[in-house]
């Protein structure tokens, strides 16, 4: 392995900091999935629920499949922040939209599709789940103010018009090279890209809190394809682009001999393809549930379409 | 007598932030990065190419300073690591060299820098030095940086303060409402 490589693999920013937030976040997640999952499965749960909830485990609330979604969106976190795409993403354009995509587009779903809202109060003790509980329930009454608040700053539109701000926003020059030169901007960056893109898949995923009208899955199928233009026109307008826009990266060592506008390049051909792709897959995987539910639902007797009274011709109903 | 704010109401709104920190919790996570300004930016040192980090930008007496140093063997500018890297900060009024120290990748997080903290016990004008020594010849340059005196205001002892203050004053006030709420 050349120097220049195991170095890369050696650079390991671990913070304990966040260490510590995701090991107590992954924590808690966990006792509240295992306090559910022994109500569903466990001896307390009846013998008729159990075989019921057995034959549909995979869509089951406390299913593996959810704890495991949490604990990778966790370590998706841990490897934006910590690894060495974080280390590197001063000095390459091409692993700073690695990063970014991690944070908006991969660790999100993964944390959200777990749903940690009933997670999250199973994890709770006794007697502060119910206190909480009945926090929430109080704060996101169908009357209460907090709720209407809530909905109104997060409705379907509101959140596409902040992801657009956020993710356009922060590509514009002054305000990349600013969060490479000055930590705390940095820092601000990664926080408005995560919020982003929780609120974005919160939508897509439909997990709890649910405030909002009825957003059907065909509306979840359009909300995610409308992330996809403007994300892909900002990876089209940087991989085609014939001058170096984020200039920080001119006074950097380079690595593998990869020059500032190739790696301008691959990074927008990143933030156009992987990137938009995340959103295409999601709208894909919602569409596969859409049609299964269809095929599950119940079949209609016979008489119902077969009858002399109800058909003209085979496929043709009476009006 | 009106309540400004009622028992139930400031007990629910602390388990929703309870509850909303358990949801959020990775998002505080995900602020944690460090930074700094460039202050020498790609200049030839020598051979090599030097570009220099200083952090905190605008810094004090008594306060640990970090500069990070980015060597680049042209033409393709690739990190050069196998160099010695040493900073001389000197006062820039009389010459006389406040301090020594030696940067080195083992002492970086990312191993394509070198590395080094320091903390300058007064405040002034300073010249500060990188000297590169490598296989390939060696050389140096320089900045200049000015040290602010030492603050005597601790923020975020201050902030933390107001902070529990503002709690310890919420909680009186709730208890103080709970006991009327009995009473009645």
């Amino acid at each position: 392995m050349d120097p220049i490589t195991r170095a890369v693999l050696s650079s390991w920013g671990w913070r304990v900091e966040v260490i510590l937030i995701l090991l107590l976040a992954g924590t808690w997640y966990t006792i509240g999935w295992r306090r559910l999952r022994q109500r569903t499965f466990g001896r307390k749960a009846r013998q008729s629920d159990r075989r019921q909830r057995q034959t549909r485990s995979a869509w089951h609330l406390a299913a593996r499949w959810r704890l495991i979604g949490y604990w990778a969106g966790l370590v998706v976190i841990a490897l934006a922040l910590m690894s060495p795409i974080d280390l590197l993403s001063g000095q390459l354009f091409f692993m700073h939209m690695i990063q970014h995509l991690l944070l908006i587009m991969i660790a999100p779903p993964l944390l959200l599709t777990a749903n940690p809202l009933p997670f999250v109060l199973w994890g709770l003790p006794h007697g502060l789940r119910q206190k909480v509980g009945n926090a929430m329930s109080r704060l996101l009454h169908r009357q209460s103010a907090s709720r209407r608040g809530l909905r109104t700053l997060t409705t379907p539109g509101a959140v596409w018009l902040f992801a657009v701000i956020a993710i356009v926003g922060w590509h514009d020059p002054a305000m990349y090279n600013a969060a490479l030169r000055l930590g705390w901007v940095h820092d601000l960056e990664h926080l408005f890209f995560f919020a982003a893109g929780m609120a974005y898949w919160w939508h897509v995923t439909g997990a709890g809190p649910r405030i909002h009208k009825q957003f059907g899955l065909v509306g979840r199928i359009a909300f995610a394809l409308a992330a996809v233009p403007p994300n892909m026109a900002l990876g089209v307008i940087l991989a085609f682009a014939r001058e170096v826009v984020y200039t920080y990266y001119l006074s950097v060592p380079r690595l593998w001999g990869i020059s500032v506008l190739d790696d301008q390049r691959i990074g927008g051909i990143i933030m156009w393809i992987p990137g938009s792709m995340m959103y295409i897959l999601a709208a894909l995987l919602l569409a596969a549930r859409l049609l299964n539910q269809e095929m599950n639902k119940p079949v209609l007797p016979e008489q119902a379409w077969s009858s002399g009274e109800a058909l003209i011709a085979p496929g043709i109903r009476k009006r | 007598m009106r309540r400004w704010i009622r028992l139930g109401d400031m007990k629910n709104l602390l388990l929703g932030l309870l509850l909303l920190g358990g949801i959020l919790g990775p998002t505080t996570a995900v602020a944690a990065h460090g930074g700094g300004e460039i202050q020498l930016a790609f200049v030839p040192v020598g051979p090599y190419k030097m570009t220099l980090w200083l952090n905190p930008p605008q810094p004090q007496a008594q306060q640990t300073m970090h500069i990070t140093v980015g060597l680049a063997t042209p033409p393709d500018d690739a990190p050069m690591l196998d160099a010695q890297v040493e900073i001389v900060v000197a006062d820039a009024q009389n010459g006389r060299v406040a301090l020594t120290t030696a940067a080195t990748t083992a002492a970086s997080i990312n191993k394509l820098f070198y590395e080094t903290d320091f903390t300058l016990p007064d405040p002034g004008s300073y010249r500060v030095t990188a000297r590169v020594s490598g296989p390939d010849g060696s050389g140096s340059a320089e900045f200049a940086m000015t040290v602010a005196p030492a603050s005597t205001t601790n923020w975020l002892l201050i902030g933390l303060g107001g902070l529990g203050l503002l709690f310890l004053l919420a909680l009186v006030r709730a208890r103080k409402v709970g006991s009327e709420l009995n009473s009645e």
